[in-house]
């Protein structure tokens, strides 16, 4: 028990030493836990741009559909389809749609796009399309008119009220040409989306591709966002063989591989990041042992055992990391914070590159607590082991040489 | 015993490479047997075969010389009306449902038509056997019982072709062209035409089964058979309009 006491007195009796200790675990743990937050606030803008608010986490579709995305392997969407995604409780929404690609055309202007036939009643809950709507409305129930991604309106010079044709090769050899009223122009957050979407009803997409009943994939939202594996077993089990369900990392490997991709030239960062923090804890705990040589060595010759006395030392600096982690901790989150309310925006190169992969240009930060947890942590760890350097020299000091020092 | 031989080689390889001109004609002769000297009037029910699903569309067809031809779908109901007309190197495509007419880029000549295993160009005849190649007779085969020509056909330099070669078998009695088999680049054959059911239509002997097979695809064809078929009606040029393609019957 002396052990602590004195620790706890030590660190108070020289309050500067303690503060610059404490300094460096705190700008520490905020700066790792920053890097750390924008780097997962990306990934989750990621995922969101494009899955949250369009593919969906799960897709189920004919496994000939899965190689080479033809509308020819589109699969029925039969009552007993219903059936087992409306059983199955982990799933939120799911939405039953048709995407093919067809030639757009306005007055003058012909574009590739994609063509989104979907359940329109279905998309109001799983991705709020309706609210991406900002020029016209959105489609009714059975409605016989279009929604055109911005991007795709604006290549085409159209807006809502003008007509839109589509021109496609439909379903099994048949041709699919129509002439369709434009209701409503959509924005996504990904560029991408905007420059080719689409959509139209389900029912129409179903009378355009000559494809009733034909769907070619079933997008679906689980629960809380979460791939709960019991339940993608489940859902494997009970559909037929030629059916494939697949996560939205099968679905699109192109943006779970740059993450991580990102993820690991994130590590490398973070690992030179680490090495710098700890190079600078290690430089306080030098300094602190040089400067308390005489004092260690005194107490040796007075008959204190070396082995408590490294304890107490050790004591002393695993408490200040303690502290600054804490303190780096509610430093982190306000700073995070605001960045994820007033996300930093890149600049027109940038942009452009962003809009390439389809992402918007836009670094918000990710406020998950496990981040700011994780990397106090880690800190802590690694401050806790640099410690263990003053715990050994002082196991095999020599009172005499110490106080001589 | 071995000089006659070579003797008779010879004779042979002679007979077949100096009549390079009649390879020409014939081909030319097997051409104007199934589209007319100056013109033909087809109507035809083609029939997309496909591993799992077989698809019908039923058209008319219209054409003078090498130069101008004009096709109408008729069924089915969905695509009724749609056209498709060629005026020497042009070619366009009506579509009713978007009241449009698009005008076929060469690009696009590759492209299948209506969904069967045939090209845009297959169907409006940028090409023409007759004009765009080198002809070569270079042997004789049966084929169904029957003693066929058979004649190498090679693109000229400037010709608009896809094919390295093809060869072409030609029946020696009747004229009509059996089976043609086309080669890609790599000299590999990669689409066949099969003729069959031979029949007297406006008295004439024609073919009037074609069957297309792509090679590189298993299980799929195109089959076209002719219902009716009329040469050499009076036929204006003024006929091959893109305003005669929006209205035509």
């Amino acid at each position: 028990m002396i052990v602590f006491k004195m620790a706890w007195r030590n660190i108070w009796r020289n309050k500067r030493r303690t503060y610059i200790t404490m300094a460096s675990i705190f700008f520490a743990v905020i700066l790792s836990s920053f890097m750390m937050s924008i780097k997962e606030g990306m990934y989750a803008q990621m995922i969101d741009s494009t899955i949250g608010n369009y593919t969906g986490f799960i897709q189920i579709n004919t496994s000939a559909f899965t190689e080479d995305h033809l509308l020819d392997d589109g699969m029925e969407f039969t009552e007993s389809i219903i059936t087992i995604l409306d059983l199955e409780s982990k799933i939120s929404h799911y939405i039953p749609r048709i995407e093919n690609f067809a030639l757009a055309a306005g007055a003058d202007q012909t574009k590739g796009s994609m063509v989104i036939g979907t359940d329109i009643e279905k998309e109001r809950q799983a991705t709020e399309l309706h609210k991406r709507v900002i020029d016209g409305t959105y489609l009714s129930k059975s409605d016989e008119g279009v929604l055109v991604g911005k991007g795709l309106a604006e290549y085409l010079k159209v807006k809502a009220g003008d007509t839109l044709v589509l021109l496609s090769q439909g379903y099994h050899g048949s041709s699919a040409a129509g002439k369709f009223p434009i209701r409503g122009i959509v924005t996504f957050g990904s560029p991408e989306l905007s420059k080719q979407l689409v959509i139209l009803t389900l029912e129409n997409a179903q009378q355009f591709y000559s494809c009733s009943g034909i769907v070619t994939q079933i997008n679906i939202w689980p629960e809380d966002d979460k791939l709960d594996k019991s339940m993608l077993s489940r859902l494997e089990k009970s559909f037929d063989d030629d059916l494939d369900v697949r996560t939205w990392k099968e679905v699109l490997p192109e943006v779970s591989d740059m993450i991580e991709a990102d993820k690991v030239e994130g590590y490398v960062f973070m690992f030179i990041l680490y090495l710098v923090i700890s190079f600078g804890i290690f430089g306080t705990l030098l300094m602190m042992l040089i400067e308390r040589m005489y004092e260690f060595g005194m107490l040796i010759s007075i008959g204190m055992k070396r082995s408590k006395l490294a304890l107490m030392v050790w004591f002393e600096a695993v408490a200040l990391t303690l502290a600054g982690a804490m303190l780096g901790i509610l430093g982190a989150v306000p700073i995070c914070y605001y960045f994820n309310l007033n996300p930093i925006k890149f600049g027109n190169e940038i942009e452009k590159m962003f809009e390439e992969y389809g992402f918007e240009a836009v670094m918000r930060t990710s406020l998950d607590l496990n981040i700011f947890l994780e990397q106090a942590v880690l800190i802590v760890l690694v401050s806790s082991i640099l410690s263990l350097y003053p715990f050994m020299k002082i196991l095999r000091m020599n009172a005499l040489s110490a106080m001589k020092a | 015993m071995l000089y006659r031989l070579v003797i008779l080689i010879l004779l042979l390889q002679g007979s077949f490479s100096g009549r390079s001109q009649d390879a020409t004609e014939i081909v030319k002769a097997s051409e104007e047997k199934i589209r007319g000297v100056s013109s033909a009037y087809t109507e035809i029910e083609l029939k997309v075969i496909r591993p799992k699903w077989t698809r019908e569309l039923e058209m008319k067809s219209w054409s003078k010389g090498d130069d101008y031809s004009l096709v109408l779908i008729t069924y089915p109901a969905k695509e009724k009306g749609t056209a498709f007309l060629k005026k020497k190197k042009d070619a366009w495509n009506w579509v009713p449902a978007i009241e449009r007419t698009i005008k076929l880029s060469p690009s696009m000549m590759m492209q299948s038509w209506m969904g069967s295993d045939f090209t845009n160009d297959d169907f409006v005849k940028e090409s023409s056997l007759v004009r765009d190649y080198d002809h070569k007779l270079i042997g004789e085969q049966q084929l169904d019982g029957k003693l066929c020509y058979k004649i190498e056909l090679i693109p000229k330099p400037e010709a608009a072709v896809v094919w390295s070669r093809v060869i072409l078998y030609i029946d020696q009695q009747e004229l009509i062209q059996m089976k043609s088999e086309m080669f890609d680049e790599d000299d590999d054959m990669v689409k066949m035409m099969i003729a069959s059911d031979i029949q007297t239509m406006d008295k004439r002997k024609i073919a009037t089964t074609l069957t297309l097979v792509p090679l590189d695809k298993n299980g799929y064809k195109t089959q076209m058979k002719i219902l009716k078929i009329e040469f050499d009606r009076p036929l204006q040029e003024s006929f091959f309009t893109t305003q005669n393609m929006k209205s035509v019957q």
